[in-house]
């Protein structure tokens, strides 16, 4: 795979916040955070990585835009509840 | 469109849905987005006009939070706390004030503190601290959250300590029902520790001064400790966490299924288009899925 790298780095970040968010279980607001500056990196992975690809489009980063919103709003609202 | 015709436009790539699975569309996500935030709002609406209807079962033992807790101390080579009944009954009052007055916090809206407690009940002490806890499903998980946080752990251990008072007690908190854990630690001033301490449960401190006891609605928070400390558990089948969780987990799970099913789709019949990659939003769905999945009820304080 051509962009493998690229994969990996994103799966580096995200184990890393999958560990923070488990360290700072039951801190909530911690949590939340760490949700969200994921949610924040993850849209920036995405400008980054189709434009390396050369194929930078809104509509494409409107796509990463709406999926780290929606995943970050529900487990904000989990966390909130908890 | 036939029901199947929709299920496929929602889930397949196509001609009609642009070779996407409509679902994975940004519209369709943002549709999702507001429809859960209607979700979350009805929750709210039905909490406040049916209070009480959803809470969250609990089997938390006080002797075993207290048990555990000399257990951790033990382990740091540390003396076993003991059981203080004015200790005890600080933690009923200050539990029944956080539901008479639907708080969570360590200081009441009125400004009482946490030390004001132990000084309607006459305990002097050298040293006391205060940790809190709600909605754990039972007494060790609720020790092991106070061991991973830096500030409860350090309440937990703290070797000035020699006396301790609890109370588990059920009730309404934000219009659903909740089980409080509150602990005390205390170590009394020399001329209370010569007194006889009659063994009843105890709770747990935190450094502070000796401050003026506050003395307000003390006797109507003591019948509402009353009335809930000894009750069990109304045991509520659902709670806003669990109905949140469900949904959680039932909307990542479809989008990572139409993911899945739409890589799988693409890769087969080698589509071309222009879309985010599926492969990276698997892998962030999946973990944020995984993260949501491992979340267990409760919270400290």
């Amino acid at each position: 795979m051509k962009y493998l790298k690229h994969y990996l780095i994103l799966a580096a970040i995200l184990s890393v916040g999958f560990g923070l968010f488990w360290i700072f279980n039951y801190n909530r607001t911690a949590q939340i955070w760490i949700t969200l500056i994921l949610g924040v990196i993850y849209v920036i992975w995405g400008v980054v990585h189709h434009a390396l690809r050369h194929e930078f489009h809104w509509q494409i980063i409107w796509e990463y835009l709406v999926v780290a919103t929606l995943v970050s709003l529900v487990v904000t609202f989990l966390l909130i509840r908890a | 469109m036939s029901l199947l015709g929709w299920i496929r436009h929602l889930f397949i790539p196509h001609q009609s849905n642009n070779h996407r699975a409509r679902i994975l569309h940004p519209s369709v996500l943002a549709v999702i987005v507001a429809g859960f935030l209607v979700y979350q709002f009805g929750l709210n609406f039905y909490l406040l006009v049916r209070p009480s209807v959803l809470g969250f079962a609990s089997s938390i033992s006080p002797e075993r939070v207290i048990e555990a807790t000399n257990q951790k101390r033990g382990e740091k080579g540390l003396a076993p706390l003991t059981i203080n009944s004015k200790l005890n009954e600080a933690a009923q009052r200050k539990a029944g004030d956080m539901f008479a007055f639907d708080y969570w916090a360590h200081t009441s809206p009125s400004g009482r503190n946490p030390w004001a407690f132990f000084q309607e009940v006459g305990y002097k002490y050298l040293y006391a601290g205060e940790n809190l806890a709600r909605d754990f499903q039972d007494s060790g998980a609720v020790v092991e959250a106070w061991m991973n946080s830096p500030t409860h752990r350090d309440n937990l251990l703290n070797p000035n300590y020699k006396e301790i008072g609890l109370a588990v007690v059920n009730g309404t908190l934000n219009g659903v029902e909740t089980t409080l854990v509150v602990q005390l630690f205390g170590t009394p001033t020399p001329a209370v520790a010569k007194a006889p301490q009659p063994q009843v449960p105890a709770f747990q401190p935190a450094q502070a001064p000796q401050a003026a006891p506050e003395l307000g609605e003390a006797s109507v928070v003591l019948t509402q400790a009353e009335e809930t400390a000894q009750a069990p558990s109304p045991s509520p089948s659902l709670s806003p966490f669990s109905l949140t969780k469900m949904m959680v987990i039932f909307l990542l799970g479809l989008i990572l299924g139409a993911l899945f099913l739409d890589a799988l789709l693409v890769y087969r019949q080698k589509v071309v288009r222009l879309s985010g990659k599926n492969l990276a939003h698997l892998i962030f769905v999946g973990a944020v899925l995984l993260s949501a999945i491992l979340t267990t009820p409760g919270a400290i304080l």
